[in-house]
């Protein structure tokens, strides 16, 4: 049998209402050329139940991996889908969260035709937010926008090559979301796959690491993929603001260390100093101006910035007010 | 249900029947008798729970087995084990064992009792031996911190000291607290938060930090009364590599950093992230990339300076990044 031109990779875990729009998104794509890998995370018997129901109506194209009886390993969305990379079979992979969905049938077909055509290794679509039904925001990359859109290909209407300087301005501001990410195997591969220690802001380590590792980069203009934002991740919300800032410290550290690119690097930087001053920030709102001042002066060091500067100043007041007092 | 226990023994453990069997025997042979000892089981496999049976027959009714919650739960990590046996514990104190490691005396739980209740303590540790496949490989695990540690000769002790506040930070510069021989007050382990449960590497470098932080009063027994078993067969810490390690004890200082009041601790922790930017920097230049090294040694010696950042600064100073660095540019371009 010929392998398929694209594997799409789904990581779930308790969520068979989301995960049977997704694959309906996925058996719609006017692609017919794929595998559906879809890895479940130790689901509940509720969810596996309702599998049996989901695949009745899929095609031998979708497969299920459920996690092995024995296996007490600790599970998590990188582990799930480094081991859908591993098991997938196509030149090029495409993601998707459990939860979210494309909006167009196609994805898969634009990607692989511009990728093939252009030798390129790294693709993604426009994102829009909902919440409860409605479109939040309608561009989520709208911030580099402009970067982005500056080289269109001479043969598709929407998709653009990017350097990996507008790759850099995006990452700036934006994560590069799993939703709408098509990537050729051997590119995840070199890059390193995903992060397995962490579960917290992987895909932003992975963004960098691929971004690096990219010999060429492309970007449909037009929103593909639609990220639901009213119901956040329940692993999300198990970290405090305070945990969150650290592991997004430590996901950062990790792509600084990994990326060969000086540019990435200096990014990787900025965005660890925003980290110090947003935990300097809940610092001072504890009260602990000292440790506050400790980690805003950190953060201009790691890179000098007005903000490290202000939030030193803010963490000076409260000290002298203090002394200052009977 | 028998009196309170006046200690507990919390061990956290996955997949060792053998070692754990090892040190349940110790924990047995203690000359204190009033203890519970919780062993709070992390996921093991179907063969392991089997050899539960035959370890318990050899014990009494001190011992209580924690399996995980639900019978296909996946394994939480140490740090969750370890607060679910805290939780679940009676004793107003509370002693830690790794599971692959070993008590070599009988008398560490009634010390640490009755040394902790005479001087009115909330945190004791004594010193640690190091083995490899059974031979001892360290004799004296915290000789590094020798003076600080025995600045302050308890009276009417013979091996009991008190480990007063600056000496604390002096101490941790060398060594991190070690959980092996670890007895703590429940009240401190509740009060500074128990183990970080987001961290399954270097969460004992985190909870030793802030311990010396929260404790009254800190003793130090400079008798070797527990074996760190360094053979380790198939740890967590196989599983992440030198530089992940590095990048996890970086966020594990950075935590305790945020949490911890006194100053010089903080400076201590800061000092810990200083120096795994310049292994980190180290390794970097290994891999034959000096800009790298030389970018982290910078951080390092701007978060604390030290000779060894700058050292490793100047030797990166003028070297040129190899192949890689100028292919990736090609291919920006």
């Amino acid at each position: 049998m010929q392998p398929p031109s694209v594997s799409v990779v789904i990581a779930t875990r308790d969520r068979p209402a989301c995960l049977r729009r997704l694959l309906q998104c996925v058996r719609d794509q006017d692609l017919g050329d794929f595998e559906c890998i879809v890895l479940d995370d130790g689901s509940g018997p509720e969810a596996t139940a309702a599998y049996d129901e989901i695949f009745k109506d899929l095609d031998a194209r979708f497969q299920l991996h459920s996690k092995a009886p024995d296996d007490r390993q600790p599970g998590g969305p990188s582990r799930m889908r480094n081991k859908g990379i591993a098991l997938a079979k196509g030149t090029y992979v495409a993601f998707c969260d459990d939860d979210d969905r494309w909006v167009r049938n196609d994805h898969l077909s634009t990607a692989v035709r511009a990728m093939t055509n252009h030798g390129a290794d790294l693709y993604f679509a426009a994102m829009q937010t909902s919440a409860r039904g409605k479109v939040d925001v309608s561009d989520l990359y709208a911030p580099a926008g402009k970067a982005l859109q500056r080289d269109r290909l001479t043969d598709e209407p929407d998709v653009y090559v990017v350097s990996q300087q507008a790759m850099a301005s995006l990452l700036r501001h934006r994560t590069l979301h799993t939703d709408t990410l098509v990537a050729t195997r051997k590119l995840l591969f070199d890059a390193g796959l995903y992060w397995e220690k962490t579960s917290l802001a992987e895909d932003r380590d992975l963004s960098f690491r691929i971004v690096d590792r990219a010999a060429k980069i492309l970007f449909r203009s037009t929103v593909v993929g639609e990220l639901e934002v009213s119901h956040h991740v329940s692993l999300y919300r198990s970290y405090a603001a305070q945990e969150k800032a650290l592991f997004a410290s430590l996901a950062t550290l990790h792509s600084e260390f990994e990326v060969r690119s000086p540019r990435l690097r200096r990014l990787a930087r900025a965005i660890r100093a925003w980290d110090l001053i947003e935990l300097s920030r809940q610092l001072l709102s504890e009260g602990k101006a000292r440790h506050a001042r400790e980690f805003a002066a950190q953060s201009f060091f790691l890179r000098p910035s007005l903000g490290a500067v202000r939030m030193l100043a803010g963490t000076l007041a409260p000290l002298k007010s203090r002394s200052t007092a009977p | 249900m028998s009196t309170k226990p006046a200690v507990s023994v919390v061990i956290a453990t996955r997949d060792r029947p053998a070692s754990l069997a090892r040190l349940l025997r110790c924990v047995k042979n203690q000359d204190l008798r009033t203890i519970e000892c919780i062993v709070v089981d992390d996921g093991s496999g179907d063969e392991t729970v089997a050899a539960y049976d035959a370890i318990w027959a050899g014990l009494d009714e001190r011992f209580r087995l924690l399996l995980p919650a639900a019978p296909l739960q996946q394994a939480g990590g140490p740090s969750r084990a370890r607060n679910r046996g805290i939780n679940a514990a009676r004793g107003k104190f509370i002693a830690f064992c790794d599971d692959d490691d070993l008590w070599v005396r009988g008398d560490h739980l009634s010390v640490a009792l009755r040394s902790l209740e005479r001087h009115g303590g909330d945190l004791f540790f004594a010193n640690i031996q190091t083995s490899r496949g059974g031979r001892i490989i360290g004799a004296d695990f915290y000789g590094a911190a020798r003076k600080p540690l025995t600045r302050r000769p308890l009276a009417g002790e013979a091996d009991i000291f008190e480990v007063g506040r600056a000496d604390r930070a002096r101490a941790v510069k060398q060594m991190f607290l070690h959980c092996d021989s670890l007895v703590v007050s429940r009240a401190l382990l509740l009060g500074c938060g128990l183990f970080w449960e987001k961290l399954s590497m270097a969460e004992d470098r985190d909870l030793g930090l802030r311990l010396l932080d929260r404790a009254e009063k800190v003793l130090y027994r400079s008798t070797v009364a527990a074996e760190y078993d360094r053979t380790a067969p198939v740890g967590l810490c196989k599983a992440y590599s030198e530089d992940e390690i590095r990048q996890f004890v970086f966020l594990a200082m950075m935590h305790a950093e945020t949490q911890m009041q006194d100053g010089a601790l903080r400076s201590v922790a800061r000092g810990y992230r200083a120096w795994m930017l310049v292994e980190l920097a180290q390794s970097a230049r290994e891999a034959g990339r000096p800009d790298q090294a030389r970018e982290l040694a910078l951080q390092s010696l701007l978060l604390r300076p030290t000779a060894a950042a700058l050292r490793l600064a100047f030797r990166t100073a003028f070297a040129r990044e190899p192949a890689l660095g100028l292919q990736n540019r090609a291919q920006a371009n």
